[in-house]
């Protein structure tokens, strides 16, 4: 998404024909209550964490680390965040697979019928997400799979694929198809030549539909809730089930440390591009290399 | 152009690459799916249609589906009067620095919990919560309002979650519009006003089309929200098809009711198709 704000073109200022643009202040007041009632929800929990009260309050009162050292110490949280976190990394690599191998067949190959496949493959994010794991439920008893994180896995991978598929094939699309050609000219298999060029070009897509697969897996309820079955939990259960109970600060400390966890994997990313972009100009400067 | 140009894979060579997550939907998701029907129309291996006649007979029923519909409309009402503003103010943002930072704003909800989000403002809305506080603390109100557990909690917490599927295709629509014709019509005499309304908005009715279907859409289905922040009250039919199966143990009634949200899902896709083509999202 930062690339596509970077490549919006510099356009020169209309604008300076008048002094003060009331409109364009009153556009940006409107806008920050917008930014504001969009992040509050999401940054007030980290003060949260720390209160010194057996409820989550706002303002918090007090400070403490109790909440943070049983969210990383008991194992009734340890347990579903350690499932959570396996069944997010399998779901992921799955639907890499099968969203990469699908995207291909629907941006280069010839599919009769790809407008109905178009739909189909993006629809497990528009039906409700209840029906899904009610429908699915029915199956998943008649052969015996409630309970199996492979059940599970596979479920998640239905949900998540489609953002997949929407990210790598709109990846794919870009995709300067001559850069392959070449490689095959000069005498690289097919197989090298996925390998080599088509997987590092779109390798930020990849990384991107990976996080999103991730987050939507780890972040999932519903599904979770139907097939899981009665012996393990998620951690979304988990802090479903505790905030039934009561509004325990134990979830905010939660929040908290993948919030943490998500700004570490942002400034990583952003960090490795800036690398890249660097190398890249360097190579530019080097030699007049196209692409 | 380019695209006429790249190799094609076969047949074989395409339905292979497909074939893995077709299968995986087909059994796993189609054939759940279209299992409903059946479920939900036959009782001891005879055909009935009692199950929607209960739905609609009663009226307690007809009227969670008259409010399911009512909130999503009024959801998505909402995210494009305030999302809009918000859109057109990105593509004004001459820094690009500024720029992607206002648009981690918009992405960072969906690096959260929907849970930890819901409840974060189950702690803002309640009874001696921030709001409420801040209200009286100011003079606005005398007594604490009943924010929670009402129709009014349902839908800001809704319309924090969906919003952002708002913003973005605007967003989207609205920076890959063609900057002369602005200049055109500022040339021609239009002042900011006019621009607005006779080119920009007009020209922009695409990704607003887009997002308010995707909007009413995900509304409909909405389960996390409504059964944290509804309360018994305020049921929404995905609250009501969780509350059959797992309360009341009606598995054919929740089949019936979940068949008919399908219906209505299905219904919704389709026109979104034909009006905005859905399959314009996987080029962009």
């Amino acid at each position: 998404m930062n690339d596509a704000v970077a490549k919006s073109k510099e356009r020169p200022s209309v604008d300076k024909s008048i002094g003060v643009n009331y409109p364009k202040i009153l556009l940006g007041v409107f806008a920050g209550v917008i930014f504001t009632f969009l992040v509050v929800p999401s940054v007030i929990t980290v003060p949260m964490s720390f209160s010194n009260t057996r409820f989550l309050v706002f303002p918090p009162k007090g400070f403490t680390l109790t909440w943070y050292s049983q969210f990383l110490i008991d194992e009734e949280w340890v347990g579903p965040t350690l499932f959570s976190l396996k069944l997010a990394i399998c779901t992921t690599l799955v639907s890499l697979i099968l969203g990469f191998m699908a995207s291909l067949a629907l941006v280069r190959g010839s599919l009769p019928g790809r407008k109905f496949l178009n739909i189909l493959f993006i629809s497990p994010i528009m039906i409700p997400v209840i029906i899904i794991a009610f429908a699915v439920y029915g199956i998943y008893a008649k052969l015996n799979l409630i309970g199996s994180t492979v059940g599970l896995v596979l479920a998640h991978a239905i949900y998540t694929t489609p953002f997949v598929i929407l990210v790598i094939s709109a990846n794919l699309y870009r995709f300067d198809i001559t850069l392959e050609m070449a490689a095959r000219n000069l005498g690289a298999s097919a197989f090298k030549t996925y390998l080599f060029i088509t997987l590092p070009v779109i390798k930020t897509g990849i990384i991107t539909a990976g996080i999103f697969c991730f987050i939507m897996s780890f972040d999932e309820l519903v599904l979770a809730m139907f097939l899981i079955g009665t012996k393990r939990l998620t951690l979304p259960i988990k802090m479903f089930s505790q905030l039934q109970f009561r509004i325990d600060p134990v979830v905010a400390a939660a929040s908290t440390v993948f919030i943490m966890a998500a700004f570490a994997i942002i400034l990583g990313l952003g960090f490795l591009r800036r690398e890249r972009k660097a190398i890249v100009s360097k190579e530019k400067g080097n030699d007049s290399f196209e692409q | 152009m380019k695209r006429e140009s790249i190799r094609r894979y076969s047949y074989l060579q395409s339905f292979l690459l497909i074939s893995p997550y077709l299968i995986l939907l087909s059994i796993f998701y189609l054939y759940p799916l279209f299992n409903l029907f059946p479920e939900s129309l036959f009782k001891d291996g005879n055909f009935t249609l009692e199950h929607y006649q209960h739905f609609f007979r009663i009226p307690l029923y007809s009227r969670i589906l008259f409010r399911t519909i009512r909130i999503s409309f009024m959801v998505t009402i909402f995210c494009f009067l305030l999302g809009y503003p918000v859109a057109y103010f990105l593509t004004e943002i001459k820094s690009q620095k500024i720029g992607s930072l206002f648009l981690a704003c918009v992405l960072l909800p969906f690096w959260t919990s929907i849970l930890v989000r819901t409840y974060s403002w189950v702690v803002l809305l309640q009874t001696n919560g921030l709001i409420n506080n801040f209200l009286t603390f100011t003079g606005l109100i005398e007594k604490p309002l009943d924010l929670l557990y009402s129709e009014f909690a349902v839908i800001v917490g809704m319309v924090h979650v969906l919003l952002p599927f708002m913003i973005l295709p605007i967003f989207s629509v609205l920076k890959n519009l063609d900057r002369n014709l602005i200049r055109a019509a500022r040339n021609l005499g239009a002042n900011y006003f006019w621009v607005f309304l006779m080119v920009i908005f007009p020209l922009s009715l695409p990704g607003v089309g887009a997002g308010a279907m995707f909007v009413f859409i995900l509304a409909l289905g909405f389960y996390i929200t409504p059964a944290i922040l509804g309360g018994p009250r305020t049921l929404m039919i995905s609250t009501l098809i969780d509350q059959q199966i797992n309360r009341l143990f009606n598995w054919d009634f929740a089949a019936a009711i979940a068949a008919l949200l399908l219906i209505v899902t299905i219904v919704m896709i389709v026109a979104f198709n034909k009006i905005v083509g859905l399959d314009k999202i996987y080029s962009e």
